[in-house]
């Protein structure tokens, strides 16, 4: 037909957030011809990515490692994880935790509460494509699915993934955010200097040229269940 | 076969759905080991203190989901068997009528635009319930209808409402609606709630039941009409009992899991080959088979892998070579 076409893979860079981000733009400004503005995120985010790698080294070997669930896509009773080959895998290790999922393969599946219960997470992450939100665990106001047993839940460690220029948990121009913000949380004593409020004002500053209120911040931290349809 | 061995094959029929539920009850990916079942089991009653997480497993995971399965397996299997007697056609399923496509489009319409999975029940069985209307409805000419009109409108609405699904599928958001449909539709056992399994599993025992007491008067139905009818017995009532109760049990089972697939034409075969074509003894046989059977392939499907497997993918797979060797071995038991 002589139309030229170009594909964006979402697996050629393993389930490297940020690499994989790279790829999308340098690969999108070739196509536009233009020298990408974004350049500087995947720099940024390998700076960022080190800074962490360094500090996790520092604390050693003893150092105690969340066992992390990814609440990817949760709709209609149906439960969907993070194997080791999607991008929750590459967010827990990057940042200091265990994917429970390590031991699947896949990319996403379906699990059941049972193995939920089998995982025992310390840590449980639900992504903007879950119309869920910490509440709802708390509450164990999900029909059909008794989340109050959860150790997570149990101890209160249920978060909302971040929804900034998109959503966090796929790669994205604030992967490099993302990668603060789950440090923090994992390891709160190796990264107390971090303040992520500032870290998103001088970000946002940098890269998009826009000037974040306290207000944006609290929504871009607190997104609503809505976010999963849009 | 021999008289004394299709009395072994009885017993054995009437065994298996009790021990599998049993032995199944204790199979799973969190570890309770068989002493803590049994006293976990025994706890509402002594009201010893047990582990709460142990406690969710058996009692919101495991027994609800059992249940489901032996009701859901006896009920396709029966389903199946009486509409492969009523159509006197071998390769007729539960979803001859058009039901289960039905049901699937009731349930795809409820999730482009709820969560709730009670809505997304009743509307799937509502649906299933107006496929059987439709074709009814469109079979009867003259205020007569034929089983070969019946069949051939069943497709007719089927291939209608596979396309509404398919309609709906292409208008879905594909970020959050569409996986929610292709998981719906792939079928399994791990999304019923109690509240659902409360209204489908009486429903699907009610249908079974009523097939149950018809049964002798399907081998009579599965003659030629005219014969049928100077052995006094009122066809056009009785096929119409036969396939609302098929449809009542078709529809509930869509309702609460999705395409649960080969059920409906492997048990009744695998019983005919024992039995022969008697319903009298085909339709109970059905009952112990089928529960058997899909408490078996449910648990495969929850605890082989981390991954919960599709309960469709698990009974093809398993069943499609299976079928293959009974066909080879007996040459296919007459209808």
């Amino acid at each position: 037909m002589g139309i030229p076409a170009v594909g964006f893979s979402t697996t050629q860079w393993g389930s490297d957030s940020i690499e994989t981000f790279q790829g999308w733009v340098s690969l999108l400004g070739e196509v536009l011809q233009q020298e990408d503005r974004a350049d500087g995120i995947a720099e940024y985010g390998r700076e960022v990515y080190d800074m962490i790698q360094q500090r996790l080294a520092q604390a050693g070997d003893d150092l105690e490692k969340p066992r992390v669930f990814w609440l990817f896509r949760y709709s209609s009773g149906v439960v969907q994880t993070s194997g080791s080959n999607h991008f929750g895998e590459y967010w827990a290790n990057a940042t200091g935790a265990v994917n429970v999922a390590h031991e699947s393969d896949g990319a996403n599946f379906e699990v059941n509460m049972e193995q939920i219960y089998a995982y025992d997470p310390d840590i449980i992450y639900i992504s903007n494509f879950a119309p869920y939100l910490p509440e709802d665990l708390y509450n164990n106001a999900i029909e059909g699915n008794d989340w109050s047993v959860v150790r997570a839940v149990q101890e209160g460690n249920v978060y909302k993934c971040p929804l900034g220029m998109y959503r966090w948990y796929p790669p994205s121009s604030d992967s490099p955010l993302m990668l603060l913000w789950l440090a923090k949380n994992h390891h709160p004593e190796l990264f107390e200097d971090i303040d992520m409020t500032q870290e998103l004002k001088d970000y946002y500053l940098r890269f998009y040229n826009v000037e974040l209120t306290d207000e944006n911040i609290e929504k871009i931290f607190n997104p609503s269940r809505e976010a999963a349809g849009a | 076969m021999s008289r004394k061995y299709q009395k072994i094959c009885s017993l054995c029929l009437i065994a298996a759905p009790v021990l599998c539920f049993l032995i199944c009850l204790g199979v799973g990916r969190y570890h309770i080991s068989l002493p803590e079942t049994v006293e976990l089991l025994l706890s509402p009653l002594t009201g010893a203190a047990v582990d709460e997480t142990a406690f969710s497993v058996i009692f919101k995971s495991r027994l609800p989901r059992l249940l489901l399965a032996l009701a859901v397996g006896a009920g396709l299997s029966v389903a199946g068997g009486a509409f492969q007697s009523l159509f006197s056609n071998p390769l007729a399923t539960p979803d001859t009528l058009g039901v289960a496509t039905g049901a699937s489009f009731g349930a795809v319409l409820a999730l482009l635009f709820t969560r709730s999975q009670l809505v997304v029940q009743l509307l799937a069985m509502a649906m299933g319930l107006a496929a059987l209307l439709l074709t009814c409805l469109i079979s009867r000419r003259g205020g007569h209808s034929s089983m070969v009109m019946v069949v051939l409108s069943g497709m007719v609405i089927s291939s209608f409402f596979s396309a509404l699904v398919s309609l709906a599928k292409y208008v879905a958001d594909p970020e959050e609606d569409l996986p929610a449909i292709t998981y719906w539709l792939m079928g399994s056992m791990n999304r019923a709630t109690l509240p659902g399994i409360a209204i489908g599993v009486p429903l699907i025992a009610a249908g079974t039941a009523i097939i149950l007491c018809l049964r002798w008067r399907l081998n009579i139905l599965s003659l030629q009409e005219d014969e049928a009818r100077s052995l006094g017995v009122n066809v056009r009532r009785m096929r119409l009992a036969v396939m609302a109760a098929s449809t009542l049990i078709t529809a509930s089972c869509m309702s609460m899991c999705g395409q649960v697939g080969w059920v409906g034409l492997l048990i009744p075969h695998a019983c005919r080959m024992i039995y022969g074509s008697d319903n009298r003894r085909l339709i109970p046989a059905g009952i112990g088979m089928g529960a058997a059977f899909l408490v078996l392939i449910d648990t495969a499907a929850r605890s082989a892998t981390a991954a919960e497997i599709p309960v469709s993918i698990l009974t093809a797979i398993l069943g499609a070579p299976f079928f293959i060797l009974l066909l080879r071995k007996t040459g296919g038991a007459k209808l």
